[in-house]
């Protein structure tokens, strides 16, 4: 009995083994023939592979393995039917297809579902020139098939069809896109063989393709169609809505699109008869401030089905660059809402209504949005065309909520006294009645800034257009030799009167939502000229104004707490920069080139940077600084040698002043000093280390400077692209300013290095090539070896940052474009813990890379 | 019938002998974590906020499993677990669904950013690329459903369409590391990647990167790329079911020989951790199995299933 157990067990074993060979040996339920014969096969070793097939073969028929034999004859056909289209001979290839149809035949086609029988001997059929033949199999393939096979089926015969019989061809690929839309090469086939055959076809499939997703695709097509001369008639106006169907799905930037490939195609088609209007009008939309429906007539066309028309074509696109250009403001979205619905007003479209009235709401158009739900019920009421019940209900229920929250809006405004403000010339802003809103600004001429004490010798005024409003005040316009406004002295004793106050409570909307992690905080003081900031020991920052040489106290919450000093400052008294050092304690640099230790804290001391002495010449100014431990600094300075000549070099102070030493040469005053000038932070600190990127080297070097020794080059940064270094340093003068920030900005240049703790950090900015979209990460660095840890999206598209490591926290500055000189809005800071981008908050869900390799294999000294 | 028994157990030792094909190695693992940002889901209550995070990462998983198949796709549930998830995975994909502005009326934004973990080549975060615009807000508070079903049409009806998938594809997928290894077929001079081909259902002459570091001129480590062409899944051998590829170019190395007799050795000296397998950006899927996929040529290379 244990005996027969045994063998009983055993017996299962052996065909649990044997089914599991099989199951190893063959794929999606077909038996292997000869896998070292497939593999030649797979390699194009033919000869090798019909004899291992052949093997197969005969090995099969005498175990009588009928599924082996039929996956062996269907190889041998494969393989005769590949070496019959090598084939040149006309004879031979003859005698190779008539061996692939008896080898494929003796794999009983007929009898199986698998389409690789059936289609494969379709084609030897073909290829012998009996395409009747080819077509009943095909056919009878093809009524058997279900589901996905029959697709592959379709698809195959479809493409054999392609140069004899274009009409079955197509209705072949229409089966197959049904089944799968997404199998962009049979669509591809698709559109092809309608621009050839008819054209008129053509925009039906490109809107199906619209609506199946392929908007690439479907906007190829349409652009290949309307180069046509063969499509005319109503297919081009169809053609040319399918295209901005497709435009209407897409996520592009359209401030870029006229010279995008869409757009250049559409400014050929402005000397089209039929749509040279069509076509413009789409660029206008793309172009224009204030787009008005009347703009548009051309594409004031609706259809059926409506969804498929001119009108709701052109009403998508406006739709989605309302969205586009919305972005906060939803007053930007007005123009192309109303544009939409003004156009062919009379043509009811519940989702472009729904949105029209979401955004009347938000812009408080009430008024307006009674008349216009009225007119549109009116519509909806004699509108002959068919509108979806659910589009109908959802419409419904929408205009029921916005009405409610209307109504109430209109309750609490009636509850409310509208408030202004009002600047005054003595203190700022106050709230009131009035006529006067915040938006109104005082433009006032102040004499001579940077230096208000010094005059032209000319007797012409140094000048400064300042506007003054409630929202702060900046810098208009910088006008070196602009003759004196009668009464200018009285005007220049202006700013003196001006105690930096602002409003609490009304602050710009930040522009962007913030990631989690992230906290965007809007500021309520706009600095002329943000150069630095600085972390106090409390949770207070300081922010260097270096046009009004003040520092500005604000609070995480982005309140001004104080201005220092509170007036701005005559002279060459006021401050210029702030940094934090390694111990904690605030250093802000004086117009006078004197550092101010511990600002804030009370145990202040100084330390003079201008005027010390080296080997190489006398320091002249200084660009950038950075603390070191002991009250060390490190710095870019102008030396002026005893020829008279500046030169730039990285120079290290000891905490007395008494040392100074130069650590690393920079080269003449002039291009290679350009990048260190525009005030990319180029040095930080870990304690006593001092870290600093030679940006004049190129590509930039990454160094490392230990108390004592030579600087020591880490690591090598990606190259700067070719040329830009030139660009620069031409728009290196003051009237230039907005054209050269616009090139950092584009640049993909390092924005700077950072010490925070015993981490290092590298600040840098991507500009996308095309879109000129900016992104911005923060990579951790090991400061060994300046291996990548970690790197850490900051959540802005920002052009500029400015930011300021911190113990707890780190702020960005979301600085924006640079109009001129001292014009650069900064309304946000960006708020983030430290933690998570130290990478040491195990919790953390931050989008954060972790990146184990160093950006630069250089290594050297 | 001991003997009997010890025949029994030769002949599972002779299958088993024969069947020394080694596994595959699973796809990437792509963890989706969805978070929600604006005053709207702020006045969500936490069970709906997560269930709506999880909602929108797992209707996202599902269409990336359909048209991104070469990787594993997982949604990752807000909460304890999702540390562990998110380190298992190889990159982790962020679905932002933002409200703009948090006025009266806004609409919804989603973007996507990613990380790609240790083994990457690219130096650089990923950022977000692309934001979308989902539908006008105006009342979903209180109406979780209602939120759900519209960004559930937007993904359908307007997420996935060709010119994300080109995105997603340049911008994340050829990032990310398909397989840290590459099997050498010296015989049919063929490069295996180490993955089911079923699964990555990759049409023939779609393009693959191997970045690796190797001596392949004078015995100098250098960092190349070999470019290949998928050519279909192996059937039998030891590669049973993997991806065989064609050497088609070698990039930014010493020499620009396809195939050479020394590649599998020089392959095989690798700096150990420095090969990492990419698909190419422009690479295609098979609408259907690899089973029923023609061939470049439009020939079927198997018989297929009944």
């Amino acid at each position: 009995m244990r005996e027969l157990a045994r063998l009983l067990l055993l017996s299962a074993a052996l065909l649990a083994a044997c089914s599991w060979h099989h199951a190893r040996t063959s794929s999606a339920g077909v038996a292997a023939c000869d896998p070292a014969a497939q593999g030649a096969f797979d390699a194009g070793q033919l000869v090798r592979a019909r004899q291992g097939f052949a093997a197969g073969l005969a090995a099969a028929t005498r175990a009588w393995d009928r599924d082996r034999q039929e996956v062996c004859t269907f190889y041998l056909g494969l393989v005769a039917q590949t070496e019959a289209r090598q084939q040149t001979d006309p004879r031979q290839r003859r005698q190779l297809l008539a061996e692939a149809v008896r080898w494929y035949q003796t794999a009983r086609p007929k009898a199986s579902r698998a389409p690789g029988r059936a289609a494969n001997l379709a084609r030897v059929y073909a290829d012998l020139g009996d395409p009747a033949r080819a077509d009943a199999l095909f056919d009878a393939a093809l009524a058997r098939a279900r589901g996905d096979t029959r697709a592959a089926l379709a698809r195959s015969y479809a493409r054999l069809l392609e140069p004899r019989n274009w009409v079955r061809s197509v209705e072949l690929y229409r089966q197959v896109l049904a089944r799968a839309p997404t199998d962009d090469d049979s669509r591809e086939a698709l559109f092809s063989l309608l621009v050839g055959n008819a054209p008129q076809e053509l925009p039906n499939a490109v809107w199906d393709a619209v609506d199946s997703g392929r908007v690439l695709q479907a906007q190829q097509a349409a652009l290949h169609g309307l180069t046509r001369s063969e499509t005319s008639g109503p297919a081009r106006t169809e053609l040319l809505a399918g295209l901005v169907a497709a435009l209407s799905q897409q996520h592009y930037d359209s401030a870029g699109f006229a010279a995008s490939e869409v757009g250049l195609a559409l400014r050929r088609l402005e000397t089209d008869p039929q749509v040279a209007a069509g076509a413009r009008q789409v660029l206008l939309a793309h172009s224009a401030n204030k787009p008005k429906a009347r703009d548009f007539k051309w594409w004031n066309t609706s259809g059926t089905p409506y969804r498929r028309s001119p009108l709701f074509a052109f009403r998508s696109l406006l739709r989605s660059l309302a969205l586009r250009a919305d972005q906060g403001d939803p007053r930007l979205a007005k123009q192309y809402l109303t544009a939409a619905a003004d156009l062919g007003a009379e043509t009811p479209d519940t989702q472009l209504w729904i949105e029209v009235a979401g955004n009347q709401l938000a812009t408080g158009d009430f008024d307006t949005f009674d008349e216009s739900v009225e007119r549109w019920d009116r519509l909806l009421q004699r509108s002959t065309a068919t509108i979806g019940r659910e589009d109908l209900a959802v419409y419904r229920q929408t205009m029921g909520e916005v009405r409610e929250r209307v109504e109430t809006l209109r309750a609490q405004a009636a509850s409310v006294r509208r408030r202004h403000g009002l600047y005054l010339a003595d203190g700022g802003c106050i709230y009131g009645p009035g006529s006067c809103s915040d938006d109104v600004m005082l433009r006032i001429p102040v004499s001579s800034l940077p230096i208000p004490g010094k005059r032209a010798v000319s007797g012409l005024s140094e000048q400064t257009l300042i506007e003054v409003g409630c929202r702060g005040r900046r810098v208009e316009q910088l006008l070196s030799q602009w003759p004196s406004v009668p009464g200018s002295v009285t005007v220049r004793l202006v700013p003196y009167a001006f105690q930096i106050s602002f409003p609490r409570g009304r602050r710009p909307d930040p522009q962007q939502p913030t990631q989690q992690g992230w906290q965007r905080v809007a500021l309520d003081t706009q600095p002329a000229w943000l150069s630095s900031a600085a972390w106090t020991r409390g949770s207070d920052l300081y922010l260097a104004d270096s046009l009004r040489r003040q520092l500005l106290r604000i609070d995480a919450q982005g309140n001004l707490k104080e201005a220092v000093p509170a007036l701005m400052p005559d002279g060459d008294d006021g401050y210029l920069h702030v940094q934090r050092s390694p111990a904690g304690e605030v250093v802000a640099e004086q117009a006078s080139g004197e550092l101010e230790l511990g600002v804030g804290s009370g145990s202040s001391g100084t330390l003079q940077l201008l005027g010390r002495g080296t080997a190489k010449g006398e320091v002249g100014s200084v660009l950038q600084w950075t603390p070191l431990e002991n009250r060390g600094i490190l710095a870019v300075a102008d030396l002026v040698g005893k020829d008279g000549i500046w030169r730039n070099a990285i120079i290290q102070l000891d905490a007395a002043g008494q040392q100074v030493e130069i650590v690393h040469w920079i080269g003449r005053h002039g291009r290679d000093s350009d990048l260190y000038r525009v005030g990319i932070p180029a040095l930080a600190a870990i304690g006593a280390v001092g870290y600093f990127l030679a940006l004049e080297e190129d590509p930039i070097g990454l160094y490392e400077l230990r108390r004592g020794g030579l600087p020591h080059r880490l690591s090598t940064l990606p190259p700067i692209p070719g040329g830009l270094r030139d660009q620069l340093h031409r728009q290196m003068t003051l009237d230039r300013t907005a054209d050269l920030f616009r090139l950092l900005a584009a640049g993909s240049i390092p924005a700077g290095i950072f010490g925070q703790g015993d981490a290092l950090f590298l600040l840098d900015r991507h500009a996308e090539k095309t879109t000129g979209r900016i992104s911005w990460n923060l990579v951790r660095l090991d400061p060994r070896n300046c291996r990548r840890f970690y790197a850490t999206s900051i959540p802005t598209t920002a052009p500029h940052l400015t930011a300021a490591p911190g113990d707890r926290l780190w702020a960005f500055f979301e600085k924006q474009v640079v109009e001129g000189f001292g014009r650069q809005a900064v309304p946000s800071m960006l708020l983030v813990s430290s933690e998570l981008l130290r990478a040491t908050s195990p919790g953390v869900s931050a989008p954060m890379a972790k990146i184990g390799r160093p950006f630069g294999a250089e290594r050297t000294r | 019938m001991r003997g009997f028994i010890a025949a029994g157990a030769t002949a599972l030792l002779v299958l088993a002998e024969q069947n020394t094909s080694v596994p595959s190695d699973p796809p990437p693992t792509i963890a989706v974590v969805a978070h929600l940002e604006g005053k709207l889901f702020a006045a969500l209550g936490e069970r709906e906020h997560l269930r709506l995070r999880h909602d929108i990462a797992l209707r996202f998983t599902y269409f990336a499993r359909q048209r991104l198949p070469c990787m594993t796709w997982v949604e990752v549930e807000p909460g304890p677990r999702a540390v562990t998830a998110l380190d298992a995975a190889r990159a982790t994909l962020f679905v932002y669904l933002r409200q703009l502005p948090e006025g009266l009326s806004s609409s919804f934004h989603l973007s996507l950013s990613a990380t790609v973990r240790a083994g990457s080549p690219v130096p650089q975060m990923l950022g977000g690329w692309a934001d979308w615009p989902v539908q006008s807000y105006l009342d979903y508070k209180g109406h979780l459903d209602r939120l759900q079903r519209s960004v559930d049409d937007f993904m359908a009806a307007h997420l996935w369409t060709d010119a994300f998938e080109r995105e997603i594809n340049a911008h994340f997928i050829r990032q990310v590391p398909i397989a840290d290894r590459i099997a050498v077929d010296a015989e049919h001079r063929r490069l295996i990647v180490p993955l089911d081909a079923e699964r990555l259902r990759l049409a023939d002459g779609s393009r693959i990167l191997v970045e690796l570091t190797a001596p392949f001129c004078r015995g100098n480590l250098e960092r190349c790329t070999l470019v290949l062409v998928s050519r279909g899944p192996v059937y039998g051998g030891t590669f049973h079911d993997q991806l065989q590829c064609e050497v088609i170019e070698r990039r930014d190395c010493c020499t620009k020989e396809t195939w050479t007799a020394d590649l599998p050795d020089q392959i095989a000296r690798a700096l150990p951790g420095s090969v990492h397998v990419f698909l190419d950006a422009a690479h295609r899927h098979c609408p259907y199995g690899i089973a029923i996929c023609s061939g470049e040529d439009g020939l079927f290379r198997k018989p297929s299933a009944q």
